[in-house]
C-alpha cells in the first residue's frame, strides 16, 4: 500500500530541509567507514529505522508495527536519518539535533 | 485522466517522495508523477541519486553494525513465508553467523545468499567501481594480462575475454567482495558505459535471468562451471549483448 499520501511527523521531519544542497550531496562518495561512524552517530530512534528499512528490508507499515510508531513517524525519521548521513558523508556538520 | 492530474509536484513536494520512491512505497500515479519531475529537475534527480546510494552502501555486507543497545521490538513481528526473515537478525549477528536473543525474540541468522543480496552487491560493487579509482587492479585490454593477474589472489581463474571486436573492449579486472566471498570482477566498456562481470565458481547451467536495482540493470547465469553476474546502466539490450558474448566462449 502507498504511504505517499501519509503526513510526515512534522516535529521530526522539520530538519529535513535544512541539510546541504542537492548538488554537494550528489557529489557524495561513499566511504564505508565513514559511513559506519556516520550511523553509530546517529540517535538510536534514527539508526533502528534504518537498519530496519535498509537492512532488513522491512516496510514503513512494518516498521511502524515493530517500533510502535505512526508511518508517518517511521516516514521522517528515515528521511531525517538519510539526510544527516548524506550530510555528514558529504563532510557537512550534523544537522539538528 | 487529464493532464492536470499529473501537475508536478514540485521540488519541495518531490524531495519528500524521493526517499518514498528509493522504499518502494509510492503508489503508481505518485511513481509517475516523481518520475516526470526527475526527468525534468536535475536538482532532485541528484537527490535521488544520493539516496541510492546510501541505500546501497547502507546494504553492504562489509558494513557491520549494531541495532541500538537496548533496542527490542515494540510489537511482535510476524514471519513472511519462505523463511525469508524467520525472525528479526541485526546485521552484526548474521554476519558473524550466530544466534542471538533480544527483546525476547530468537534471532535466527540467514543461512545461504539469496539471489536477491547478490544482485544487490553486485549492484553496489558496480556503484563504487564507478567512483574514481576504483574502477580496476590491473588496466589492460588483454586478456593475457588480465587473466593471470587473478592468479594467486583467489582460489579460481576467471574466464577473460577481448570483445573488442564485438564493440566491448577489455579495459581490465580488479577483486571484489560480493555474496560474502572475494571474486573476480571484469571490467568491459561500451561507449562510455562501464560494464561489469563478476564470476566466481559454481555448478549447474543456467540461462541468464535480468533484474534491476537502483537502475542498475542486472543478468545472471550459470556455465562452464562459473556463475557470471553482468551488471550495468547501460540499456539491457547491449548487456544482454555482452552476455551472449561471453556465454558463446563458455559453453
Amino acid at each position: 500500500m502507498s504511504q505517499s499520501s501519509t503526513p510526515f511527523d512534522e516535529e521530526e521531519h522539520a530538519v529535513v530541509e535544512e541539510i546541504g544542497s542537492p548538488e554537494s550531496l550528489a557529489a557524495v562518495r561513499i566511504d564505508l567507514g565513514r559511513l559506519r561512524s556516520a550511523l553509530e552517530e546517529l540517535p538510536p530512534h534514527l539508526r533502528e529505522v534504518v537498519i530496519l528499512r535498509e537492512q532488513e528490508g522491512f516496510s514503513y507499515k512494518e516498521i511502524a508495527s515493530i517500533v510502535a510508531v505512526p508511518i508517518g513517524t517511521v516516514m521522517s525519521r528515515l528521511a531525517r536519518a538519510r539526510s544527516r548521513l548524506l550530510a555528514r558523508l558529504a563532510g557537512e556538520e550534523g544537522s539538528g539535533t | 485522466m487529464s493532464d492536470g492530474d499529473w501537475k508536478d509536484p514540485g521540488c519541495a513536494e518531490a524531495r519528500r517522495l524521493i526517499g518514498l520512491r528509493h522504499d518502494n512505497e509510492l503508489d503508481a500515479f505518485e511513481s509517475i508523477r516523481v518520475e516526470r519531475h526527475l526527468a525534468a529537475c536535475e536538482s532532485c534527480r541528484n537527490q535521488a541519486r544520493s539516496i541510492d546510494l546510501l541505500g546501497s552502501a547502507l546494504r553492504d555486507r562489509s558494513l557491520v553494525f549494531d541495532l541500538p543497545e537496548g533496542f527490542a521490538p515494540r510489537a511482535p513481528v510476524s514471519s513472511r513465508g519462505r523463511g525469508a526473515r524467520l525472525a528479526l537478525p541485526i546485521a552484526a549477528s548474521l554476519l558473524a553467523g550466530s544466534l542471538l536473543t533480544l527483546g525476547g525474540l530468537r534471532l535466527v541468522s540467514r543461512t545461504g545468499v539469496s539471489e536477491q543480496s547478490v544482485a544487490r552487491d553486485v549492484v553496489a560493487a558496480q556503484i563504487r567501481a564507478n567512483l574514481p579509482g576504483h574502477l580496476t587492479d590491473v588496466v589492460s585490454s588483454d586478456r593475457h594480462t588480465v587473466k593471470p593477474w587473478f592468479s594467486g589472489k583467489i582460489d579460481y581463474s576467471p574466464p577473460v575475454f577481448d570483445l573488442s571486436d564485438s564493440g566491448f573492449p577489455l579495459e581490465g579486472g580488479r577483486l571484489d567482495y560480493v555474496g560474502g566471498r572475494t571474486v573476480a570482477a571484469l571490467v568491459y566498456r561500451r561507449r562510455q558505459h562501464i560494464l561489469g562481470v563478476y564470476v566466481w565458481p559454481a555448478a549447474g547451467s543456467s540461462e541468464p535471468a535480468s533484474s534491476t536495482e537502483n537502475g542498475f540493470h542486472v543478468l545472471a547465469w550459470t556455465a562452464g562451471g562459473m556463475a557470471f553476474w553482468a551488471v550495468s546502466d547501460i540499456d539491457p539490450t547491449e548487456l544482454a549483448r555482452l552476455a551472449a558474448l561471453i556465454r558463446e566462449r563458455t559453453r
